[in-house]
């Protein structure tokens, strides 16, 4: 095993007697679920909600003055901070997992038909949003530490919302929209790309910020 | 392996307000060396350095032979680290510890661990949390001898025991290196606990090394110097450490080839106590 994957192990043993909170996402598509919103949507908000979670292993890590305990371990800089991010987007695909498999489960037993596609749509589109989210936060994290930088929890939540509405006020822009809707496969695509790109950066810049807190 | 586990050359950071300077020690395999100073002379800064928690402005690190920073993995297989309070997440159990923990290590020996939190007599229901100070210390060190750490740092891990706990931890460190194979570095400012156990101490006053070597030759290097006022001598104000001026009389650090000469004053053998309390008054760099 590598000494990133031993990281994001050591995360889950972090956060085990906190990963009851993220019961919250049952409850959460069973409502929306039951009140007919659609399987985008709600994967939408299971990002919002897996991004706003990401910030308690931090929170966690200050608290119990984790530095140390990482300090005394064989680990590098860099596996810290990859077993983080990969301990991340491993929450966000799990909460994905499950909202999906509830989603459909709940549109059988209520009758109601689907298309696999949406799946595809749906991941393609949260995991842009929560990369956009979480790109924004983790290096100031890890530069900051949680107290200092909880201020800034609800910035790139702020930040995702301006582009959103950036793009329905700026004519150019909606365009763009307009576009992928009508190719919803290079949207989905377009989607990952960006997510993988957002997430590298972040990555890199995240290695940084850590490096010069010590 | 060589016979140095620890050698740390020129080693310099510096931060805002405070400069660690060319620090400079070894230490040899199978012995304790006490890393001592007052509070803020750098002892945690220089654990930090030597676990790469920190980056060095300038010197040199060694580990088992090794850079510390380019060989960090392998060499951490081989150093167990004891803190001053827990470095465990609270609502850990002991089986928590040992499952987050074990992965790291090449050679983790459960039956090891189970002896030593036997041997500790730690609860196995109860969280960290609840721990005493003294068991969550002992946690650290059963997490250190199961992996068979061949150096062990710890950081004031005396501070806030109970003497019969303090004891207890000195009795284990004996028993540690008595193969000959392990050394410890033990950073403290209780020094009543090295004189029981360390061989070298190393001191370090206002981010500046004043002293590194055996026990012995630190406390034959020193005497206390009491006397009336009438007995202060401009020469003796001028070269005791530390000096304590009274109305009925004077106390200080003097050094113990000079101490010979002033047969009016009560002359006494220095404990470590009594040259880092001096040192620290003065500030002053061993020459």
């Amino acid at each position: 095993m590598t000494n990133s994957l031993k990281m994001v192990k050591l995360d889950f043993f972090t956060m085990k007697s906190q990963l009851a909170s993220y019961a919250v996402i049952v409850l959460f598509v069973l409502l929306f679920g039951f009140m007919g919103s659609s399987i985008t949507l709600i994967c939408i908000n299971c990002a919002w909600f897996v991004a706003l979670m990401s910030t308690t292993i931090f929170a966690t890590q200050e608290k119990n003055n984790l530095n140390r305990l990482y300090g005394s371990l064989s680990l590098k800089l860099k596996d810290i901070v990859l077993g983080r991010y990969i301990f991340t987007v491993m929450s966000f695909v799990l909460s994905f997992i499950v909202a999906i498999v509830l989603f459909f489960g709940l549109a059988l037993f209520q009758g109601n038909s689907f298309k696999l596609f949406d799946v595809f749509l749906s991941f393609g589109v949260s995991s842009l949003i929560f990369s956009a989210i979480v790109g924004m936060q983790m290096p100031v994290f890890f530069k900051m530490g949680y107290i200092k930088a909880r201020v800034w929890i609800f910035i790139p939540f702020g930040g995702v919302i301006g582009l959103v509405v950036l793009f329905g006020v700026v004519k150019g822009l909606s365009g763009i929209i307009a576009f992928m809707r009508s190719n919803e496969t290079i949207l989905v695509i377009s989607c990952l790309l960006a997510s993988y790109i957002i997430q590298y950066l972040s990555y890199r810049v995240s290695i940084i910020a850590y490096r010069k807190r010590r | 392996m060589t016979d140095n586990y620890l050698e740390l050359r020129d080693v310099r950071k510096r931060f805002t307000g405070f400069v660690l300077n060319d620090i400079s020690f070894t230490l040899p395999k199978g012995y304790i060396m006490g890393l001592i100073g007052p509070n803020g002379a750098g002892k945690t800064t220089t654990i930090q350095l030597i676990l790469n928690m920190l980056e060095k402005d300038a010197g040199e690190i060694l580990v088992f032979g090794g850079n510390n920073v380019q060989n960090e993995s392998r060499i951490k297989q081989d150093v167990g680290v004891v803190f001053d309070s827990s470095i465990y997440v609270d609502s850990w159990t002991v089986k928590d510890t040992e499952k987050a923990i074990s992965i790291f290590y090449e050679d983790w020996q459960h039956d090891v661990f189970t002896d030593m939190v036997s041997r500790f007599d730690l609860p196995h229901g109860k969280k960290v949390s609840e721990f005493s100070r003294g068991m969550q210390m002992k946690l650290m060190l059963a997490c250190a001898f199961s992996h068979n750490a061949k150096l062990l740092i710890l950081d004031e891990p005396t501070s806030g025991l109970d003497p019969v706990t303090r004891d207890e931890l000195l009795e284990i460190l004996q028993d540690y290196i008595k193969n000959g194979e392990r050394s410890v570095l033990f950073s403290t400012h209780i020094t009543s606990d090295l004189e029981r156990v360390a061989d070298y101490i190393t001191f370090i006053n206002q981010g500046e090394l004043f002293f590194t070597g055996s026990m012995e030759e630190l406390l034959g290097k020193y005497r206390l110097i009491k006397g009336r006022p009438k007995d202060l001598t401009v020469t003796l104000e001028k070269s005791a450490i530390g000096l304590r001026k009274t109305d009925v009389g004077f106390e200080g650090l003097i050094g113990a080839k000079e101490a010979a000469q002033y047969k009016e004053c009560v002359i006494d053998t220095a404990t470590i106590d009594d040259i880092v309390i001096n040192v620290s008054k003065r500030g002053q760099r061993n020459d």
